[in-house]
């Protein structure tokens, strides 16, 4: 292994020196600021070399490993799709780093630890969007999951402490159930390798008889249903309000972005690696799947009077829509085959960036909440525009990208995925999608209401300051917001590319 | 005659505004003038655009046009485009109008006075930018735009039961963009090479639409209706309008009234009649019917009212009925007049708004009982509610008039009996809005009225501005009728229409 091939596992593998660095940072000083900057500037390593090696790829857009002589490519991936997701992961880290920072109280004694366990669970994350062998994703999962159970234990009180226990039982069996459906691909197959698996499924003959096969009906089932649990999505979606109620909002938000952007991209590779020479109906399960995230979640989202509940039902509800992109991936043509296409998929992933953008504002905001006011409740959030009108006014616009209204990049993206569905023949279920975002711009703007409400006396004392690093995180996902609402162009074709490369469509 | 991004400084002028409002600390009565100014240059370049426009462009062609890519990729392709024609260019100006009058009627605005100023200019590029852009996309991006502003300046500046009625107001509107964008995305897939662009889509009208079929291409159809007829409103999805006046505040209302109910009639005639004309003439029935029961209801409903501001809701409903007459007729005259009941209507609807917030102002009361004398009191407004009012119910020389003969002409040959009852609309206008003017205006000077004083020169120059609006197209409607058969004989002669 030489420089080069270092160079390209660069950003993973920073991420994880980087936390080793943070623990021992962390023994040698007394000033936790020092920390937090200290990582932060850190942290733009990874970045960098994930900006470098966007420069080097040219118009293949894929970066080859020196080492193994081409089979190594098959096992981990440098290429568009991985470094955008890549990217969009170190990008969330940090902005969880950023809102951390002001949410740990200073008698908090962990936080070295804290910060590596974050780091950890981002190189799982990385791990995830890179790798196209079974054993390494699924030491890629178990990377990403742990260490948020642990993280949300951290905090040692009562409610954390169940939440994490949830998590981590969700987490296990979830890993389980994937790793059931990998061992059945990979006895069918034969190997673990995903890019080969594909090829194996096809000269192992007539894929309409395979379609029939138990097995594979089992496998593709068995991994749909352990990818469910990780992308939070009915009806699998049970553990994500007590999670998101308990949990330090911060690390929530990291979840909710960085792993579900991860478990999409696992999803995605499979789907358009294996299971588009599988014919058994999984784009009308995933259809199924969709419809019940976005009804669920939307429906439930609105009786909720916590907020991190009703943004915990929210991102199912996301989840929902977008399962609708992966649903719309495949066609059927001539009966017994699947047709896929490229823009599904990218408007998938484009809908994640746009997402993580929104929901990282909003919980940025819900730290700054949490610190300041008396609880969690929507209705703590009341006059907040007097008490602290920046911050009002950017979660106000990151609740309107995430009911869809322009221009936020959200209403691009729910555009894309909904162009996409009814370009692939799945009009019914973007009906559905539309119906929900209706809904679902009850309770987003429920909140609005509320912090813009000013009829209560309240006086100046009551003003609340927010940390100028969470500040900065604000204003970062908030031009994210906007900026990929006005200008997306750029951002998708990259995807466009990426998808392609992964789908092999070229 | 041709100058370059001239729409785009139109419509994006109010925001830019805005913007520098965002950022810099002004003081309230600067924020005031600044507006004002704003407005009045923009309701001058609108002008300019209308008195200008090229009256012999064929079908799909438009003026001023800008044009920037902005969308690009394999599936999703879009623009930044914009022009306007005989349709839009009235309504243009008349929205830039309006805003000047919806700055000065907001001159009273004491509590949180820039914020106020922002979301309204904010809503004035919206809807500009609604009558303006040619590419689906960024028409709905234009139309969603709206929404926020609308919204926050009911329930923040509002009266009454301003948070049900805001929040009505944006359910409403939501569902409505529901459809619209359902309509937007299959006319989109099904077009062959996919695209946004208005300007395409009106040229191929018959041609693009063929693979959804009749019935695919009715779906379409409908959506786009349901949602246009919510902002128009219609019977029987009007029940957000009368709250959502009646708890606006003033500008918010004239805006409301006079501007935003036309967005739902323009969306009409530029998508539903222009790109599908065999669902406009096989559905006409039923187009022409909502219309006569919006008007009769409406009518009926104005009768009882006892709120200044939801009566003049109510009677919206009604005039907008007449518009939906107009387009189901599909002749030339009718579509015409309708064109024309919309910016009429906005002038009058918008006079009377600043009227009634005038004397809500000054007496503290708009329950018609509480009122009564204001002639003697306030002459100058009263003078100009009895002008609006005549205007409304239809009086030769004033604009109401025009729009309604021709909607009635275009209409009377198609639907003899239906026009008949529409007619009857007319009569009951007569009805209530004398009957208004007597109990308001008449008769001994209330109590709650015993110490108003009159407009003062600020708040009486819009009133004037509308009036000689309302008289002038009332006497020479030939200028605003040559600007409107530009874009509307095109489209009717395009498919075999009279």
């Amino acid at each position: 292994m030489n420089i080069y091939d270092l160079f390209l596992i660069g950003p993973g593998l920073s991420v994880v020196l980087i936390g080793f660095v943070a623990l021992v940072v962390d023994l040698l000083t007394k000033n936790k600021k020092v920390l937090v900057w200290f990582i932060l500037a850190l942290l733009l390593v990874p970045l960098s070399i994930c900006v470098v090696q966007l420069q080097m790829i040219g118009g293949s857009g894929t970066l080859d490993m020196t080492l193994g002589s081409g089979t190594l490519d098959d096992v981990y991936n440098v290429d568009l799709f991985s470094i955008v997701l890549q990217m969009l992961v170190v990008f969330a880290a940090m902005i969880t780093v950023m809102i951390s920072s002001s949410y740990l109280p200073n008698e908090f004694s962990m936080k070295g630890e804290y910060y590596t366990l974050m780091l950890f669970s981002a190189s799982g994350m990385m791990t995830l969007v890179s790798a196209s062998e079974l054993i390494l994703l699924y030491i890629g999962l178990e990377l990403t999951g742990l260490p948020i159970a642990l993280l949300i234990a951290l905090t040692l009180t009562r409610s954390a402490a169940s939440g994490a226990l949830k998590f981590l039982v969700i987490s296990a069996l979830s890993s389980a159930i994937t790793l059931y459906g990998m061992a059945f691909l990979f006895g069918f197959t034969g190997t673990t390798i995903i890019p080969e698996m594909s090829r194996s499924i096809v000269t192992q003959g007539s894929i309409a008889t395979l379609g029939t096969n138990t097995i594979m009906l089992v496998a593709v089932s068995l991994i749909i249903v352990g990818i469910g649990f990780k992308l939070s999505v009915v009806p699998f979606h049970m553990w994500v309000p007590d999670v998101y109620e308990s949990g330090p909002p911060p690390i929530v938000g990291f979840l909710s972005v960085a792993s579900k952007a991860a478990a999409f991209a696992l999803l995605l590779r499979i789907v358009y690696q294996v299971f588009g020479d599988i014919y058994v109906n999984w784009p009308l399960i995933i259809a199924v799947i969709a419809t019940g995230s976005m009804i669920i979640g939307n429906i439930m989202a609105m009786v909720q009077t916590n907020i991190k509940r009703m943004l915990g039902f929210s991102t199912i509800a996301h989840a929902g829509y977008l399962l609708i992109g992966v649903a719309a991936i495949a066609t059927v043509s001539s009966g017994t085959n699947f047709t896929l296409n490229i823009d599904s998929g990218s408007a998938v992933l484009f809908y994640l960036v746009t997402y993580a953008f929104a929901n990282l504002t909003i919980f940025a905001g819900i730290t700054v909440g949490a610190n300041n006011l008396q609880g969690d409740d929507i209705s703590h959030y009341k006059s907040m525009i007097r008490k602290s009108p920046q911050l009002a006014i950017m979660m106000s616009v990151a609740l309107i990208a995430l009911i869809g209204i322009p221009p936020t990049g959200i209403f691009i993206s729910k555009f894309y995925v909904f162009s996409a569905a009814v370009e692939y023949g799945l009009t019914w279920l973007v009906i559905v999608g539309v119906i929900n975002s209706v809904i679902s711009a009850y309770y987003y703007v429920r909140v609005i209401k509320i912090m813009f409400q000013t009829d209560l006396s309240d006086d100046e004392s009551n003003k609340i300051e927010t940390p100028p690093l969470t500040l900065l995180a604000l204003y970062l996902t908030t031009a994210g917001t906007i900026w990929l609402g006005i200008s997306p162009s750029s951002l998708i074709k990259m995807i466009e590319q990426g998808v392609a490369l992964i789908s092999g469509l070229n | 005659m041709d100058y370059p991004a001239i729409l785009s400084i139109v419509i994006w002028l109010p925001f830019l505004l805005a913007i520098i409002f965002l950022v810099t600390p002004l003081k309230d009565t600067l924020v005031k003038q600044a507006a004002l100014a704003i407005t009045l240059i923009d309701a001058v370049l609108a002008s300019l655009l209308f008195f200008n426009i090229d009256k012999s462009m064929p079908l799909g062609g438009f003026q001023w046009v800008d044009r920037i890519i902005w969308i690009d990729t394999a599936l999703l392709k879009s623009q930044y485009l914009v022009g306007v024609d005989g349709l839009s260019a009235p309504l243009v100006m008349l929205t830039a109008v309006l805003g000047v009058c919806a700055v000065v009627a907001s001159w009273h605005i004491k509590i949180r006075v820039k914020e106020y100023f922002i979301w309204l200019l904010i809503l004035q590029t919206a809807i500009l930018g609604v009558f303006t852009s040619l590419d689906l996309l960024l028409f709905f991006l234009f139309w969603e735009l709206e929404l926020i502003p609308m919204y926050m300046l009911i329930s923040g500046w509002g009266s009454g039961r301003k948070e049900y009625s805001s929040m009505k107001f944006l359910i409403f509107t939501i569902l409505g963009s529901a459809f619209i964008i359902v309509g937007i995305l299959t006319t989109f897939i099904t077009s062959d090479p996919h695209t946004l662009d208005m300007t395409m889509l009106i040229l191929n009208s018959g041609g693009n639409l063929v693979q959804l079929g009749f019935y695919g291409a009715t779906f379409v159809y409908f959506c786009f209706f349901i949602g246009f007829a919510i902002k128009l409103p219609v019977w029987p999805i009007h029940t957000w309008l009368p709250d959502a006046h009646t708890d606006a505040p003033t500008a918010a209302s004239v805006i409301l009234a006079g501007v935003m109910l036309k967005m739902g009639g323009y969306g009409l005639i530029r998508i539903n009649v222009t790109m599908f004309p065999l669902q406009t003439v096989a559905y006409s029935y039923l187009i022409v019917a909502l219309g006569v029961i919006s008007v009769l209801y409406g009518a009926f409903m104005t009768l009882k009212q006892t709120d200044l501001k939801r009566l003049i809701a109510y009677s919206s409903v009604s005039h907008m009925g007449l518009v939906l007459v107009g387009i189901g007729s599909f002749t030339a005259s009718g579509l015409t007049g309708a064109g024309m009941q919309l910016f009429t209507h906005g002038t009058i609807t918008g006079l009377l708004f600043l009227c009634v917030g005038l004397i809500y102002e000054k007496a503290h009361t708009r329950s018609i009982p509480d009122l009564g004398g204001l002639f003697i009191r306030m002459p100058v407004v009263a003078i100009t509610f009895t002008i609006a009012g005549l205007a409304s119910l239809g009086l030769p020389a004033l604009s109401g008039f025009v729009s309604e003969i021709l909607v009635f002409a275009g209409a009377f040959s198609g639907f003899p009996l239906m026009t008949i009852l529409a007619v009857l609309g007319i009569i009951l206008a007569a009805g209530y809005i004398l009957w208004m003017i007597e109990r308001v205006l008449f008769g001994e000077v209330k109590p709650s009225v015993q110490n108003v004083s009159d407009a003062t020169v600020l708040e009486a120059f819009p009133l004037v501005l509308l009036v000689l609006m309302i008289i002038g197209i009332g006497i020479f409607p030939g200028i605003l009728i040559g600007v409107l058969d530009q874009a509307i004989l095109p489209i009717v002669a395009n498919f075999g229409g009279a």
